[in-house]
């Protein structure tokens, strides 16, 4: 998973395009520590442990779930992974940027 | 007319309760033996698991990784299997053989084969058991839930039961089976909703949460919006991010 976001990241550097971890690993200390291990740059939700507010909320039962939403906030996959999510991102980026 | 009726189940309910105290039958004596041995196995598994874990956490603490192995390796487990099971061959039919088969099942790991057995076991012959509500996460065959829903005179397994029909449904592929699956996390809301799941949940939270995933978070619709705070304690909202492709993604790096 990591490698493949990071290209997407960084490939998509100024383009109308998020990534947001939703973390459970603990507090924020502990969870900067991690992102500074493994080179993560992008925005994170501290969200305490496996029964953390957030995925309580989504009903997430298992790690990692991945959600991908359009530009207008709709929720266009679910658990794609790696080249598949990749493929999926790049597609809404482009569809974003056509204005559809 | 009426004061005989009530009268005469009050009677021999006062009957029964005097010959309990004189002197209980063989089979009362067997059960209260097997359940004190029962007692007795759970209590020396749960000193050794005890023992085990503090060892563990010495280890830790000392940053010895062969005397943590070593600790991890000294947890009770399979090794208990056979008394429980000689236990509850021994109890069978009682409350107690019901809690012995489902330590056997705990301990089991993955056996898909003899897991089932015990399940079947199970469900024959102590449906009437209020221990089968730690069996309902594991059954996978809504028939037997739906026995569970409609035969417990446990609340608590029925509640169980119901809740794990509904997701069970709610993963099919068909409509009509996820329709089912919603009916009957509506019906653990209302029914159950109150009793408490788990350390500090209750059934309706358990079961809001499968239905707000059916009602909120399928293709096609608005993720709804939520509030974080990030790794700088900065506050931040998904809707912050309206105009942008996103990917959110739930992890930990495990």
């Amino acid at each position: 998973m990591l490698p493949h976001e990071k290209t997407l990241v960084q490939r998509l550097t100024g383009q109308p395009f998020a990534l947001l971890g939703i973390n459970s690993d603990g507090d924020a200390d502990d969870v900067k520590k991690i992102l500074a291990e493994r080179a993560i740059t992008w925005r994170q939700a501290i969200d305490g442990d496996t029964s953390g507010p957030l995925a309580t909320k989504w009903n997430v039962n298992g790690w990692p779930t991945i959600y991908v939403l359009d530009a207008k906030g709709v929720i266009r996959f679910r658990d794609v992974r790696d080249a598949e999510m990749e493929k999926a991102v790049l597609a809404l980026v482009d569809e974003a940027k056509a204005g559809k | 007319m009426r004061t005989l009726f009530v009268l005469a189940p009050l009677a021999l309910l006062s009957g029964a309760g005097m010959g309990q105290e004189k002197l209980a039958t063989p089979a009362q004596e067997a059960a209260t033996t097997s359940e004190k041995k029962l007692a007795a196995l759970i209590e020396r598994f749960e000193k050794q698991d005890t023992e085990a874990l503090d060892a563990y956490s010495k280890a830790s603490e000392a940053h010895d990784e062969a005397e943590k192995s070593k600790a991890l390796a000294r947890r009770p487990g399979k090794g208990f299997i056979p008394e429980f099971r000689a236990l509850a061959e021994e109890a069978q039919g009682t409350e107690t053989a019901a809690r012995a088969w489902l330590w056997v099942l705990r301990l089991i790991g993955n056996d898909p084969k003899e897991s089932k057995r015990i399940v079947d076991l199970l469900l024959e012959q102590h449906m009437q058991s209020e221990a089968l509500g730690e069996l309902t996460d594991r059954v996978r065959d809504r028939e037997a839930l739906r026995a569970m829903v409609d035969e417990s005179p446990h609340e608590r397994v029925r509640a169980g039961a119901l809740l794990a029909l509904g997701k069970l449904l709610l993963d099919s592929a068909k409509s009509e089976d996820k329709a089912e699956g919603r009916d009957c996390l509506e019906a653990v809301v209302s029914e159950y909703g109150e009793l408490s799941y788990g350390q500090d949940s209750t059934f309706a939270a358990a079961a809001d949460r499968h239905l707000f995933e059916l009602d909120r978070l399928q293709l096609g619709m608005v993720a709804p919006d939520f509030e974080a705070t990030d790794e700088n304690g900065v506050q931040w909202k998904l809707s912050d991010y309206r105009g942008k492709v996103v990917v959110v993604d739930f992890w930990g790096n495990w």
